[in-house]
């Protein structure tokens, strides 16, 4: 067992070093270009970033700090995510399992689908107004972070999310080997018992992967949908404010701290489900 | 389903499945009609060993899904013993896939029980002993894709006889193991159908493993698939191989195939 973790720390560490030369090569040579360039509005050196990274309580232009933006954002995304993936996979396990439903609906989702989230968003704030999450449950000003839950919001990171979801799903119940079916019903499962001990678990790996997918693109669009007008607070609207105001290191800044929280949304939903459906493509 | 009244007297065992005339025809996805099995006669007797053996095309695999109720014939009918419930008295093995992956060899020995909703401690019990009797102690916590071929068969059949069937159906289950492990199995079988009252029904295109390990033998003829020989094996198990009795009747059997 101790054999084994050092061997595992000795791979992890050459890992590391691998991972990190390219970044550290961009960074020089981001450092060389700004400092030859010297113009700060168009490319400010790497440690204006990191001065920026440091102090993210520090409210920009009266619209928030890095830290309350991102927060804001990610309540968005986790509410609407969570949505989408409780209908989603419902639906999906529905769609899948029911023939006529599945025909039934198949040709409007089919046009639905292509559509891009973002192009929900007049539609979503003409029907939803300014309403926010607090006041769903009729009340008006909540005092928390939840007043900036616009329904709005949720509903365009609903339909980002929902699609993968529910297209990986159905492809999971659809896949199943009859075989597994065909064991346990001669074995005298009952319909019930196929679906919840054949069924479910033969399509975990798919439903997994559409919720990672799922989750990727509510991230994608939160922070366009934020970008447009009519939003008021978020990482995606401090950037686009800080682009207006030519601070060009909160927008880098920015950036990064989006393409991070993106990164480490995948590598966390890898982590978390996929040692669950280990055994997947090792069918024998 | 309509059942037969038992005419047999006392004497003679009330078979535990018989076909009557039974034929079998799919029709392919061109409209064409491929007739797998015709017009087959078969009666078997509860608690034996049954072999069927045949080359591939001689309907042996739906001749098992019509025993065990997963297809209805086209032509005939098939009687299952009044006391045997479709639904709980029987077990298949499959030739391939024949476990669930996203189980442990526990779990899936265990599967049966469960869906007749037996208690966790009760059928974890019952599963492990089974795990004891086809050798595979101490490997409950693995996963179907960790073990070798012969170790999935031995847990297949765990699996299979952990709810006790009447009946058994087996479809090449030993097809793709190397000989010694092959070996192995067959003797794991014999051993435990002495055990117990199960009536095995297994479909091989093996005739040594059909002789080694069955009371009777039942040969198909390729497209469609009639009964071209029914022989009773009347060797003591465990069967010597070499022995002169064994030969003879692996070669009636193999001219009776090829014929």
């Amino acid at each position: 067992m101790k054999k084994q973790t050092s061997k595992f720390c000795s791979i992890e560490r050459s890992k590391i070093i691998g991972w990190l030369t390219v970044p550290a090569a961009l960074l020089i040579i981001w450092q060389v270009a700004a400092w030859r360039l010297d113009q700060p509005w168009l490319l400010p050196a790497p440690m204006r970033i990191l001065e920026q990274l440091c102090r993210p309580l520090r409210s920009h232009f009266a619209s928030g700090s890095l830290l309350s933006n991102t927060t804001i954002s990610l309540l968005r995304v986790f509410i609407g995510f969570l949505f989408a993936a409780i209908v989603g996979v419902s639906l999906g396990l529905l769609m899948g399992s029911i023939k006529p439903l599945r025909r039934w609906l198949e040709p409007t989702l089919e046009i639905l689908r292509p559509l891009c989230p973002i192009a929900w968003l007049p539609f979503a704030i003409v029907v939803f107004k300014l309403k926010t999450l607090p006041n769903l449950f009729g009340i008006q000003f909540s005092h928390t972070i939840l007043d900036q839950v616009q329904l709005g919001m949720i509903f365009v990171i609903f339909i980002g999310g929902f699609f993968p979801v529910l297209t990986n799903t159905i492809d999971g119940v659809l896949s199943v080997r009859r075989n597994f079916a065909l064991l346990a019903q001669t074995l005298g499962a009952t319909r019930t018992q196929i679906f919840l001990y054949i069924h479910l678990p033969a399509a975990m790996p798919h439903i997994l992967t559409g919720l990672r997918q799922g989750l990727g693109l509510c991230w994608f669009v939160i922070i366009a949908a934020e970008m447009m007008v009519g939003a008021d607070s978020g990482i995606g609207y401090l950037l686009m404010y800080a682009a207006d105001n030519s601070a060009m290191d909160l927008v880098i800044t920015c950036m990064l701290i989006i393409g991070s929280i993106g990164a480490l949304m995948n590598f966390l939903m890898r982590r978390c489900l996929y040692q669950y459906v280990s055994w997947k493509g090792k069918e024998v | 389903m309509p059942q037969s009244p038992s005419k047999n007297s006392g004497a003679v065992p009330e078979s535990i499945l018989s076909f009557e005339n039974v034929s079998k025809t799919f029709v392919s996805d061109l409209d064409r009609e491929i007739q797998a099995l015709k017009n087959i006669h078969l009666k078997i007797q509860p608690g034996r060993f049954v072999t069927i053996v045949g080359a591939t095309g001689s309907g042996k695999t739906t001749l098992l899904d019509l025993a065990s109720g997963l297809l209805k014939p086209s032509k005939g009918c098939i009687h299952h013993q009044h006391s045997l419930n479709l639904k709980s008295d029987i077990a298949y093995v499959f030739q391939h896939y024949t476990l669930l992956p996203w189980l442990t060899v526990l779990k899936n020995v265990a599967f049966g029980l469960r869906l007749r909703g037996q208690s966790y401690e009760k059928r974890n019990k019952t599963a492990k002993d089974w795990i004891d009797k086809v050798g595979l102690t101490g490997f409950e916590k693995a996963y179907p894709h960790e073990l070798s071929g012969g170790m999935r068969q031995r847990t297949a059949i765990a699996q299979a006889l952990a709810v006790e069937p009447k009946l058994l159906l087996m479809d090449e289950p030993f097809g793709s193991l190397d000989d010694s492990t092959r070996a192995d199995l067959q003797n794991i079988l014999i051993e435990l159908h002495q055990q117990s009252q199960t009536t095995i029904l297994f479909v091989t295109h093996n005739i040594d493993e059909a002789i080694y390990l069955a009371d009777r033998v039942i040969a198909l003829s390729p497209s469609p698939g009639t009964v071209l020989e029914d022989i009773t094996v009347d060797i003591k198990k465990p069967r010597n191989r070499t022995s002169n009795v064994f030969n003879e009747l692996f070669l009636e059997i193999r001219n009776i195939i090829t014929r």
